[in-house]
């Protein structure tokens, strides 16, 4: 009985765009559905062959993502939703999941089977879901996940018995190695083919069950029936349960709950939640027999060190040391050799490639985007030590520890993981502030999430230290890190206190078992953003740096510029369609120390961080009579001072890192008014913090 | 006693929950519901967030939120606790 597994493509959303596609003929909609950080992902990977990124913490999926697989003949449309920890969502990623499950999506409908998948190790607080998704009535499958762990730790769970009991089937599975899996197809397509009944039935209290009936009565008789999870929906006023019911209605159900509402005690809201868990805990008590110290040993053991109310917050520093020293002086290893070989293909190029040609090659295309690629390497190492940050668990410990520091700051602690991620790149960063509950603190932590250095802003650090500051480099860099973190933390205390006022929400957060990062998913995420980061070379920058070329060095036919009289260059080069276009930068960035040819750089890095060096580039070397000279050397001729360089630095660290950011912000926050801010408040303070450093540098003796 | 002031490393039961509204329904969907076994794990550098231990897994709460929940000293009988709603809703 192998039916082969047969992996189509997939497609994720961006929350933004209106599906309207609806489903395909005969096509059946599974909705992956779970707790944070329960291994949904990792599941969608294994059944639609696709490869998503997945972490270890709660947040890792934001949007649904969509991948198909064929079984039995039976087209399953498997959509990974962000996890929950309740119907009742409280941020933004939860309402994704709950509203497709509860009210459905658009065309599509609610989905046809959900499968929730659990955490075996923490199978009590996961069946508090079970248990309401029970209620919904939909056909449900509930996927054991992480069963190597639970046999490790000595839980038996008996998933037979467990299946009875909740009477729905349970498939456990080890996902990172696929086992399992096979079985879950298998027991998709025969659940929708059988529509029995059965599932567990939670009775709540007499008052309660009552008035359950009464709302559920009050719909049927105004011709809109609801089921019983609905009416516990309405019941237990869960904020998006009025949806698609009219006023009037409303009412009626409000006055029922309200004439039945016992007159002491508990509220219903109280009592619905107490009795599933008792009832949960009965359950349990029949199918897991443990016999494992509940302490969780290794993960308790690993945290005595890294939360330590004293040595806590130094770990973590030191760890973010050590991953940019790391960076740094790994990364430069092969950097050195991957600029030995751009330099020699440029000009290889240029020699054998006669006329225009030649130069759009050798100078636009590899003197301007190849320069970048030298930076791969680098920005791989950061990367990969943001993601074991994700990977292990260490994430969440991170929010715990900084929470206190935050809120002073009028900052939620749970933004502290946007904010770090911002160290990679910022347009997953900002994102990833979904997971956050109130609309303040998620508009606070995407203002402030483009302070954080990105890795794209890498390169400019590093070749223009390489030029006015070779040995004190590092520190330079590292302090642009500090920079950038103190900005984003004095700017979130500063609108905390005017722009976005109020109360951060309630910081309630699960600090999930330490796990050892799966070699499957490094190898992922090296493999996506070596590929990503090619791509953006190949195309977006390669383009610019043409473009700049083009504009650089045309009109050309005025003059035959003879390159050995100075004054006949200059009177060419103000000729060209750039300075032209750009002129009007000069006299504005002129109170910074820079040069029209900064200014450019700045102006193009708009688009993109890797474009600036990549214009530096173009519009530096290009033109050099000396072949050999390197853009460091260019920089040391271009750049008027030490003083100016650093503002310079200060500049690029602060304002709109890229068109993406700009976008994703606009589709996160869905209002343009806060995007334009965005913009205009971060160039306004990159513009004064750059001032003021050359006016401090110059102070200094740095010319 | 509220769960916000146990010291680190004691064990204590959930009595009921204070307040209404998304935050008191977000804890008892958490597990905090009355005869919940809670351990106080530690507490973060300036002592807030606080994280605790329930139902094999572990969580973080400000203190603020933290005292919202009632609790007993695990010595009473756990059989009492939350039998008697109507008791502890009068010295609301």
């Amino acid at each position: 009985m192998t039916r082969p597994l047969l992996h189509l493509h997939s497609h994720h959303h961006g929350s933004g765009s209106s599906l309207t596609t609806g489903r395909r003929d005969g096509e059946a909609l599974v909705a992956l559905a779970g707790n944070p950080n329960s291994g949904k992902t990792t599941i969608f990977n294994q059944l639609t062959g696709s490869h998503q990124k997945v972490g270890n913490w709660g947040g890792v999926t934001v949007e649904r993502r969509d991948g198909w697989v064929k079984s039995n003949g039976r087209l399953l449309r498997i959509v990974d939703l962000p996890g929950m920890y309740s119907l009742s969502a409280v941020s933004p990623d939860e309402e994704v999941a709950r509203d497709f499950i509860v009210h459905g999506f658009g065309a599509e409908g609610r989905p046809d089977i959900v499968v929730q998948v659990v955490d075996g190790g923490r199978l009590e607080r996961s069946l508090l879901l079970t248990v309401q998704l029970i209620e919904q009535e939909l056909p449900l499958v509930l996927v054991l996940n992480m069963f190597d762990e639970v046999r490790r730790r000595n839980l038996l769970i008996d998933p037979k018995r467990l299946s009875e009991q909740l009477g729905i089937p349970v498939v456990p599975t080890v996902g990172n190695r696929g086992e399992g899996i096979r079985q879950l197809v298998e027991t998709l397509a025969d659940r929708l083919d059988d529509s029995r009944d059965g599932a567990l039935h939670i009775a709540f209290d007499d008052a309660t069950e009552a008035t359950l009936a009464g709302i559920r009565q009050l719909c049927a008789d105004t011709g809109r029936p609801i089921g019983r999870g609905y009416a516990i929906g309405l019941l237990t006023r869960e904020p998006s349960a009025p949806r698609g019911i009219d006023a009037g209605l409303m009412k009626r159900i409000e006055a029922e709950i309200e004439r039945r509402q016992p007159r002491i005690g508990r509220t219903f809201t109280e009592a619905v939640t107490h009795t599933r868990y008792t009832a949960i805990s009965k359950l349990l008590a029949e199918s897991v027999s443990s016999t494992a110290d509940h302490r969780e040993g290794l993960t308790a053991r690993i945290d005595r060190v890294m939360l330590d109310p004293w040595l806590g917050i130094p770990i973590f520093l030191a760890l973010m040391f050590g991953l940019f020293q790391l960076t740094f002086t790994v990364g430069a290893v092969p950097m050195d050799w991957i600029d030995g070989l751009m330099s020699g293909l440029g000009e290889m190029v240029k020699g054998g490639v006669p006329g225009l040609w030649g130069e759009v090659l050798g100078d636009g295309i590899i003197g301007g985007a190849g320069m970048i690629l030298v930076f791969l390497p680098n920005i791989l190492i950061l990367m990969m030590g943001i993601h074991l940050f994700e990977d292990s668990g260490y994430m969440a410990r991170a929010a715990f520890l900084m929470d206190r520091l935050m809120r002073l700051m009028g900052l939620h602690g749970k933004a502290f993981i946007p904010l770090l991620m911002g160290f990679g790149c910022n347009v997953p960063a900002l994102m990833a502030s979904r997971t956050l509950e109130s609309r303040r603190d998620r508009l606070l932590t995407m203002l402030l999430t483009p302070f954080m250095s990105c890795s794209a802003r890498l390169p400019v650090y590093v070749i223009v230290t390489a030029a006015f500051f070779p040995r004190t480099g590092g520190t330079i860099i590292f302090t642009l890190y500090l920079a950038g973190l103190m900005a984003a933390l004095l700017l979130g205390r500063l609108f905390s206190r005017t722009l976005l006022k109020g109360q951060s929400a309630p910081f309630v957060m699960e600090l999930p078992p330490y796990r050892w990062p799966t070699g499957r998913t490094t190898w992922n995420l090296l493999r996506f953003n070596t590929k990503m980061f090619l791509r953006r070379i190949g195309t977006l920058v390669a383009a610019f740096a043409v473009l700049i070329w083009f504009l650089s060095n045309f009109p050309r036919a005025a003059v035959a510029p003879d390159p050995v009289e100075d004054g006949v260059e200059t009177a060419y080069a103000e000729s060209t369609y750039i300075y032209r276009m750009a002129g009007w930068a000069e006299p504005v960035f002129e109170p910074l120390g820079f040069t029209l040819k900064m200014d450019i750089a700045l102006i193009s890095g708009f688009v993109a961080k890797e474009i600036v060096v990549a214009t530096m580039g173009v519009l530096m070397t290009g033109d050099s009579e000396a072949e050999e000279a390197t853009l460091v050397q260019a920089l040391q001729r271009e750049v008027p001072s030490p003083a100016a360089a650093l503002a310079f630095l200060v500049f690029v660290l602060l304002y709109t890192p890229c068109l993406t950011t700009v976008v994703t912000l606009q589709r996160e926050a869905r209002a343009w008014q806060w995007t334009a801010f965005s913009v205009a408040y971060q160039t306004g303070v990159a513009y004064l913090a750059a001032w003021g450093t050359l006016v401090v540098a110059r102070g200094l003796g740095m010319g | 006693m509220r769960l916000g002031d146990v010291p680190s490393g004691s064990e204590v039961r959930v009595c009921c929950l204070d307040g209404a509204g998304p935050i008191a329904r977000r804890l008892a969907e958490m597990g905090f519901v009355p005869g919940t076994l809670i351990e106080v794990v530690r507490r973060a550098p300036l002592s807030d967030p606080i994280e605790f231990r329930l139902r094999g897994y572990l969580v973080s709460l400000r203190r603020e939120e933290a005292l919202l929940i009632r609790v007993h000293s695990t010595l009473s009988d756990p059989s009492a606790i939350g039998q008697a709603p109507a008791g502890d809703a009068s010295d609301r």
